[in-house]
């Protein structure tokens, strides 16, 4: 029994991650005052009625706020609107992504009128419909109801991060170990010490769309590596400054950095920090 | 006789009070004071994106702790009306010119607020000047920003050493 619910929960695990989302936001942690595009997956989504549709398809969308009748961004028009979606809500496909991958780009405090707050308590809800949504005794055609719960940015930046906070890959880069954030009681107050910082880069070749890791050393070697060695700044606070694509040997232009795996550790590499933070490039 | 006495009395303490202005001299050459070879002495990065602008001073990355590498450098020179410039790049970790070679303009000779690169076989771009350039400066800032399409992302801060 015990084999059987631990292969259930592979399995439903394995699914998501091999058979993706069906809807999400990019970019991934967004300022709700900047654009955003809202990707859904027709293909994907549990109703399935947009799918036997060519499109365009549209958003309908209530939540931060929806639109009353008259406002330029109202979901439908007439006296049926389910059946006539607005034009201001056709979505775009991003045939890239796939064939039933569309999207809708918007800045959503100037979208939905309402301060940036308000987007992050009550998220984004929508679905998406055909421009005449069927309805009145006749079958919708529409998705499920999608939200989007989008979190607001973090004041606290952890004990590793990155400065600059968007980084690009043939630029200089600065990994910052804040010390006086550890958690781990053994790395707890290190003033001055030698520290290295094991980096683990994960690359997409933008080509074939293979992603690969390359770490410059192992954990087991860091302490022999001079370049992953931290400097300390004084105030509690370290740094491991590196040009990515040198670092990390990349000299495609078709490959990109996505994230970057970082772990800091004593000299002795018996100790480790506890964060393990994963960051993420942004500029590709 | 007295207001004449009282008069030339005035016109004699005005005259006398009257400061003397003198010459301060030719404003110094910017040109001048640009064309010298230039080593990088300190560098710090400004992230554009954060509300408090957070600087991360990063010198030694190109200084100190990269001792087997060159530091980045510049040598500027003008004659006959145009300026020229070349970089060693022979181990630099980033040449913050583009090319080894090219072309550069102040946008104002006299009052420069910034200088124009034009590298060979590359792409112009302008760096802003930090502050004015004489010869009796011996530190020549720019500010280089980086962009991401055309979101500006961050900058470097570069200080150069006149050598």
């Amino acid at each position: 029994m015990k084999s059987i619910i631990t292969l259930l929960i592979t399995f439903s695990l394995l699914s998501a991650k091999v058979f993706g989302q069906a809807s999400w936001i990019e970019p991934e942690n967004p300022d709700v005052t900047k654009p955003i595009r809202i990707y859904v997956d027709l293909s994907k989504t549990t109703n399935k009625s947009c799918s036997d549709s060519t499109g365009p398809f549209y958003i309908w969308t209530w939540s931060p706020k929806e639109h009353p009748i008259g406002h330029p961004l109202v979901n439908g028009t007439g006296e049926k609107a389910w059946q006539n979606s607005n034009d201001a809500l056709k979505m775009t496909n991003d045939a890239a992504k796939g064939p039933l991958v569309w999207y809708y780009e918007m800045t959503p405090t100037e979208f939905y009128e309402v301060p940036a707050a308000d987007v992050y308590k009550k998220g984004i809800s929508l679905l998406v419909k055909t421009k005449n949504g069927g309805g009145y005794g006749d079958p919708d055609v529409k998705t499920e109801d999608l939200t989007f719960t989008i979190e607001p940015p973090k004041t606290d930046r952890g004990s590793m991060y990155a400065s600059p906070s968007d980084m690009v890959q043939n630029e200089v880069v600065n990994l910052i170990y804040d010390n006086t954030k550890e958690l781990n009681p053994v790395m707890k107050n290190l003033v001055n010490e030698e520290l290295y910082m094991w980096v683990n880069a994960s690359i997409k070749d933008t080509v074939t769309g293979i992603i690969r890791t390359f770490a410059p050393s192992s954990f087991l070697t860091i302490n022999q590596n001079q370049d992953l060695r931290l400097v300390y700044d004084g105030s509690g606070k370290y740094r491991l400054s590196m040009i990515p694509n040198k670092i990390f040997n990349i000299t495609s232009p078709n490959d990109l950095i996505t994230q970057v795996e970082l772990v800091v550790y004593m000299k002795s590499i018996t100790d480790r920090s506890d964060g393990q933070p994963k960051i993420k490039f942004s500029c590709q | 006789m007295k207001k004449a006495i009282i008069i030339a009395s005035l016109l004699v303490s005005i005259f006398a009070c009257k400061k003397e202005i003198k010459d301060i001299g030719t404003p110094s050459s910017k040109i001048d004071g640009i064309t010298a070879k230039w080593e990088l002495k300190r560098c710090s990065m400004v992230d554009e994106l954060s509300l408090i602008k957070e600087t991360t001073n990063m010198g030694d990355f190109f200084t100190v702790k990269n001792m087997s590498k060159t530091q980045p450098n510049i040598t500027f020179t003008y004659a006959n009306n145009v300026g020229n410039y070349t970089v060693d790049t022979a181990n630099v970790l980033m040449n913050f010119f583009q090319s080894p070679a090219g072309k550069w303009s102040f946008d104002n000779n006299d009052f420069p607020t910034s200088v124009t690169f034009i590298p060979t076989g590359g792409t112009a771009f302008s760096l802003p000047l930090g502050a004015t350039i004489r010869t009796i400066d011996s530190v020549l800032k720019f500010r280089k920003p980086v962009y991401c399409g055309s979101e500006l992302k961050f900058s470097y801060v570069l200080e150069f050493e006149r050598k």
